[in-house]
């Protein structure tokens, strides 16, 4: 066999292992080629066997690997032997189990770090921590709840909670009970019976991975002194709440925004609105303190109140409108609502009070005064005026008696007379101002007052009268003379401002005031008389206006009608006010008190007796005493003229020194006329004391100017025998003598 | 905070049309070799894949390697982005 034969059959073999070895004989010359051929091709199968061995180890260990890694394994066709072997998963999953190890190293450190922050917060929270089994089993607890409930942490666990915790008293809900009820974390408060004190308790769950709960963390937070802080702090709302409520100003709190937050009864009452109504508007809305040409405009006063530098501010007066547009008139402070000087303000306090009172008095008081010292200048001067009036009309007197044969000179002086006495009638009211001139009251029948006095007024005129008044009607102690006066006043204002005439209506009826009430008068009972015409009515400009002296509105009124009224009510102890609406009508309200005694029996005699008219001569001797030296000379003259024979005193010093003289001498004054006021002497009422000294029986008359002087009033009572005012008539002169000396006579 | 940062590079591997585990090894070979610069936050890995169980098993294995993992469903394919792990993104 030739090299090259045997060469080929050998790469044939080795192509396909399964073939037989080269036959080639043993004598043959290239036997032992053939020999080391054959050596070769056993020894490539065993190693080809070997490697395909290797390889099957490989995949097997490359597919537990990836089993361990979670995947499927390698699939042969997937990669061939030489790319797996290239590709090296064995590498890189050894590679990729050095990243796991790495981060579950990682993992591990975090969580020990975790546990210890749990730990460190398990122990450092302020409140008893427990954590129960789905069992109530204790697990674990903090020292803060071992303190809380006085148990010993490593005794407890395993112990049931309610043995350890609420000590059979269960409290009701029972916070594991409703977290396991509601399947979320639960909080809640309750008094534990076994120490009484207040706890707040959170239970939470914790869940496995199959979202079962397995354990519980109860929180306890002991909250009583909260609890109590907070009774505290309801406490003391509900004690400045009775603050407000018993106070008598309105109090009305807002925010810093100016809305209502809080108002007491008093500012509910005040403005009419209610604090369900009030809450959250706008205060300006609720204390309605807007006002065309006033000042101070609520929104501005706000704002300033409300700005950081803002300071307490008072009105003292403005008006209020309240939710039913009633108008009051308040004095309202406001302040900030400030935590620190220089904080902006958390919202304003306002406080307001009721005044409508207060200033409806003051005004009374402003008009009184102002009557008053009218009082003061009309008092002289109607006292001056009615001496120079006794000496004009005592000549008048004198000289129309001397010229009773001249019928024409007669008539004028006549004429004269009766004009001297209507300027008297003047004086007359002007002495109503007068201070001294207090009334002379006597329990009087207020219905018959009233009718009277009115039905005299409106007699001839084109007005009739129209009484409602009540049968029952209280007496009133009262100067009638002067109340006649005022209905008189009344009805005269109403027939002149019903120009075509018609009806006034005077109503009359009982009332009580009581200390609530917003008109000024003293809580008492009291008669109110009405007096209602349907005139023209008053202008509002002139409404305050209309009692005060000399203001007027006719062009012949002298201005002191309703002012006369005005002061007559006061020094009655009364009250007079007003209503009107132009165009529609007057209405005039009396309020005068009722008096405490009953009627006397003959309060009934006529209240315009009829002047005498006679003149009755006389004889004797009489005593005038009187500084005026017109009136001392008039005096004489006429006493003279009626038959007297006169002597005359400038004071009462003279008076007495005379009186004595003529006592001394055997030839006494029959009557003396003294004058009650001397400027700097001796008036009538100390002389009269004197003379009463000398001669108890001594007739004396008493004269003044002061028409309305209550001695005047009251003369008997400080010995006088007569009363004679000034300026008199001859007439009323020997009337009054003649009366006096029959006295004496009898 | 991310203003401050670099934003880090894609690393593509499209494995479309390969199934388990040579994708899962090729993403795992490819997390071993850019281990530091995806754990820096400077690069991403991004795989495009076809093979369901791809989306498993790499999500799976990038986890346990401390990666935080993103599958999207594309249109015919699935994206998934292998990054470093932040608290952020364990959202």
């Amino acid at each position: 066999m030739s090299l090259e034969r045997i060469i080929q059959d050998a790469k044939r073999i080795k192509e396909n292992p399964s073939s037989a070895l080269l036959q080639i004989g043993a004598d043959d010359e290239l036997a032992p080629v053939a020999d080391f051929l054959n050596e070769l091709l056993q020894e490539n199968r065993v190693l080809r066997q070997n490697n395909e061995a290797s390889i099957n180890y490989i995949r097997q260990k490359i597919d537990q690997l990836l089993l361990v890694i979670g995947t499927i394994p390698l699939r042969p066709e997937e990669l061939d032997d030489a790319t797996l072997i290239n590709l090296d998963p064995i590498g890189i999953i050894a590679e990729s189990f050095t990243q796991i190890l790495e981060h579950l190293r990682q993992t591990n450190e975090q969580l020990e770090l975790a546990m210890d922050e749990i730990k460190a917060i398990f122990e450092s929270v302020g409140g008893g921590i427990l954590v129960l089994d789905a069992d109530k089993k204790i697990v674990s607890c903090n020292h803060k709840l071992q303190e809380m409930f006085d148990v010993q942490g490593n005794q407890v666990c395993g112990l049931s909670c309610s043995e350890v915790i609420c000590l059979g008293q269960k409290i009701k809900p029972c916070p594991f009970d409703e977290m396991l009820r509601t399947g979320q974390a639960v909080s809640m408060s309750a008094i534990y019976p076994r120490n009484m004190l207040h706890y707040n308790i959170v239970s939470a769950p914790v869940r496995d991975r199959d979202d079962k709960i397995v354990r519980t963390v109860m929180l306890y937070t002991d909250i009583t002194e909260l609890m109590e802080a907070k009774e505290a702090v309801a406490n003391e709302k509900e004690r400045l709440s009775l603050t407000l409520k018993s106070i008598a100003e309105g109090v009305v709190v807002t925010n810093s925004a100016g809305d209502v937050t809080m108002m007491n009864e008093v500012a509910e009452t005040l403005t009419g609105w209610s604090l369900g109504e009030a809450m959250g508007k706008g205060v300006c809305q609720v204390i309605n303190i807007q006002k065309e040409r006033k000042p101070h405009s609520c929104s501005d006063t706000f704002s300033d109140i409300l700005s950081k530098c803002s300071t307490f501010k008072h009105i003292s007066q403005t008006p209020l409108i309240a939710k039913d547009g009633e108008e009051k008139i308040i004095a309202l402070s406001i302040a900030p609502i400030k935590s620190g000087e220089n904080s902006a303000p958390a919202g304003a306090i306002l406080v307001f009070r009721d005044i409508t009172q207060e200033k409806n008095m003051e005004m009374e008081i402003m008009r009184t005064k102002k009557i008053e010292s009218l009082g003061v200048l009309a008092g002289g001067i109607a006292h001056d005026f009615n001496n120079l009036l006794t000496s004009i009309v005592g000549n008048i007197s004198l000289a129309r008696i001397m010229a009773k044969d001249n019928t024409k000179i007669a008539t004028l002086l006549a004429e004269t007379e009766n004009a001297s006495f209507r300027a008297k009638n003047l004086t007359g009211q002007l002495l109503t101002f007068a201070k001294g001139g207090a009334p002379v009251t006597t329990i009087t029948c207020s219905k018959k007052l009233i009718k009277e006095s009115a039905q005299f007024s409106f007699s001839g005129s084109k007005i009739k009268c129209l009484f409602n008044i009540s049968d029952n009607l209280w007496p009133v102690e009262v100067d009638e003379g002067q109340i006649g006066q005022v209905i008189h006043n009344l009805v005269i204002n109403a027939d002149h401002t019903m120009k075509e005439g018609g009806t006034v209506d005077i109503c009359a009826e009982n009332i009580l005031i009581d200390k609530n009430d917003a008109r000024s008068l003293t809580p008492g009972k009291y008669i109110k008389i009405d007096v209602i015409d349907r005139g023209e009515g008053i202008e509002k400009q002139h409404i305050d206006k209309i009692f005060d002296p000399y203001f007027t509105t006719k062009e012949k009124g002298h201005g002191l009608g309703l002012s006369i009224c005005y002061s007559i009510i006061k020094k009655h102890a009364g009250l007079v006010t007003v209503e009107s609406e132009k165009g529609v009508g007057t209405t005039f309200f009396l309020y005068l008190p009722a008096a405490d005694q009953q009627l006397p029996e003959l309060a009934t005699q006529s209240l315009h007796p009829e002047k005498g008219e006679e003149i009755f001569l006389g004889h004797g001797r009489i005593l005038v005493m009187d500084d005026e030296e017109l009136i001392r000379d008039v005096s004489s003259q006429t006493l003279s003229y009626l038959g007297y024979s006169v002597e005359l005193a400038a004071d009462g010093q003279e008076a007495i020194e005379m009186y004595s003289l003529a006592v001394n001498q055997g030839k006494p004054f029959d009557a003396v006329i003294v004058d009650l006021t001397i400027p700097g002497g001796m008036g009538g009422k100390e002389a009269t004391e004197h003379l009463l000294q000398i001669n108890p029986k001594a007739k004396i008359v008493v004269s003044s100017g002061y028409a309305n002087d209550p001695i005047m009033a009251n003369f008997r009572e400080h010995g006088f025998s007569g009363v004679i005012p000034k300026p008199f008539s001859m007439e009323k002169l020997s009337d009054i003598l003649k009366t006096v000396l029959s006295e004496s006579d009898a | 905070m991310m203003s401050d940062q670099k934003i880090p590079e894609n690393i593509d591997i499209d494995m479309r049309g390969q199934v388990c585990p040579a994708t899962l090894l090729v993403a795992m070979d490819k997390l071993n070799k850019h281990r530091d610069a995806i754990k820096k936050g400077l690069e991403e890995l991004c795989i495009k894949t076809d093979n369901r169980e791809a989306i498993t098993t790499i999500p799976t294995t990038a986890r346990n390697m401390g990666y935080s993992v993103n599958v999207t469903q594309m249109d015919s394919f699935y994206q998934i982005v292998v990054r470093n792990f932040t608290p952020e993104s364990k959202k």
